[in-house]
């Protein structure tokens, strides 16, 4: 069994590679700690030497990595960038699919006629809408995840993704004021698009409640 | 993973195919395992291997439990009802995919 010096250098070296956030960081420990501990058994070695060879088997997972979703300077771990590009990728699906289903809706089924035509009419007003319940709703979350210490990947796509969305919409807010009048832009894109900001909103909401539910039930689970 | 390419597809097969072996496992026993039962020739590397697992947890088909060894805190992995279900079907593709290649890879020429 290791020391609990021994057990905080390894501890150090997650950390200091990046390895902050909850969904990986007690994994990654207890594998690099039973790594070290099998490889000091079996081969009768020191901690010392075991443990440099186990950090150059990590070396790999925890170059630090970039991703086209999260920007080129938003370096992260390649094991944890390999999970939020998943996650954004799904995420980034969903929301495609759930606004395009709505959109075909709001023209085939019947019942949603009356619900374009408001939208339509109304599009500046339900921009405002969703930008101010967004605005709120990202001001409880980024201090939720602020006050929180425990980091996850779901915080961090939260984070580095969703936060634009109240700014998306007030963007969207000028862009209408501006240009109205002058361009005719068709009642269908209109709609597109303000489905697609609906979508994306219920998409960072769910990320959020992933990071909430991930902590939630993770700590009631340790025996 | 050796010949990453061919193995990439397979490695929830693989997961879900240990678990439902032994009721409950941890990443490095995952990766232990796996390398004993095919004498080294498959190796998962741990980037690959966690970003895997908790896919699966997010999807249903893993339960976790956390529990204190030594002093520290150790991730355990369990087959859910829908996991176990998943796992028969991956495994049935698996089968059915192994013996598609099979049959393409060693023709067998009749009379007709």
């Amino acid at each position: 069994m290791l020391s609990s010096k021994e057990i905080e250098a390894v501890e150090c070296f997650v950390l200091a590679n990046g390895i902050t956030y909850v969904d990986f960081k007690y994994e990654v420990l207890d594998h690099i700690l039973t790594d070290v501990e099998e490889r000091m058994v079996i081969g009768n070695l020191n901690f010392d030497t075991v443990f440099q060879d186990v950090q150059k088997v990590w070396e790999a997972s925890f170059a630090s990595t970039s991703s086209f979703w999260f920007g080129v300077l938003n370096a992260n771990p390649k094991i944890v960038m390999q999970k939020c590009t998943k996650l954004i990728n799904a995420s980034m699906l969903k929301a495609l699919l759930l606004g395009l289903t709505l959109f075909v809706g709001m023209y085939i089924v019947s019942p949603f006629f009356a619900i374009k035509s408001l939208l339509i009419n109304n599009v500046l007003e339900v921009y405002s809408v969703i930008c101010a319940i967004s605005a709120v709703t990202f001001l409880y979350h980024f201090f939720y995840i602020k006050i929180k210490t425990s980091k996850t990947a779901y915080s961090y796509c939260y984070k580095r993704h969703f936060v634009c969305v109240p700014f998306y919409n007030f963007t969207m807010i000028l862009i209408e004021n501006a240009y109205k009048s002058s361009l005719h832009v068709p009642e269908w894109m209109t709609l597109l698009w303000l489905l697609f900001f609906i979508a994306i909103y219920c998409m960072s909401f769910a990320m959020f409640s992933k990071h909430k539910t991930y902590l939630k039930y993770h700590h009631l689970k340790i025996t | 993973m050796k010949s990453s390419k061919l193995y990439k597809g397979s490695l929830t097969t693989i997961i879900l195919k240990l678990l439902s072996e032994y009721d409950k496992m941890y990443g490095y026993e995952i990766t232990q395992k796996v390398k004993a039962i095919t004498a080294g020739e498959l190796q998962i590397t741990e980037g690959a291997l966690y970003p895997s697992l908790h896919k699966l947890e997010a999807e249903g088909f893993l339960e976790v439990e956390f529990v204190k060894v030594s002093n520290r805190t150790r991730k355990y992995y369990k087959l859910t009802e829908q996991g176990a279900k998943e796992a028969d079907d991956k495994l049935e593709a698996l089968k059915s995919y192994m013996e598609t290649m099979k049959a393409f890879l060693y023709p067998k020429f009749g009379l007709e």
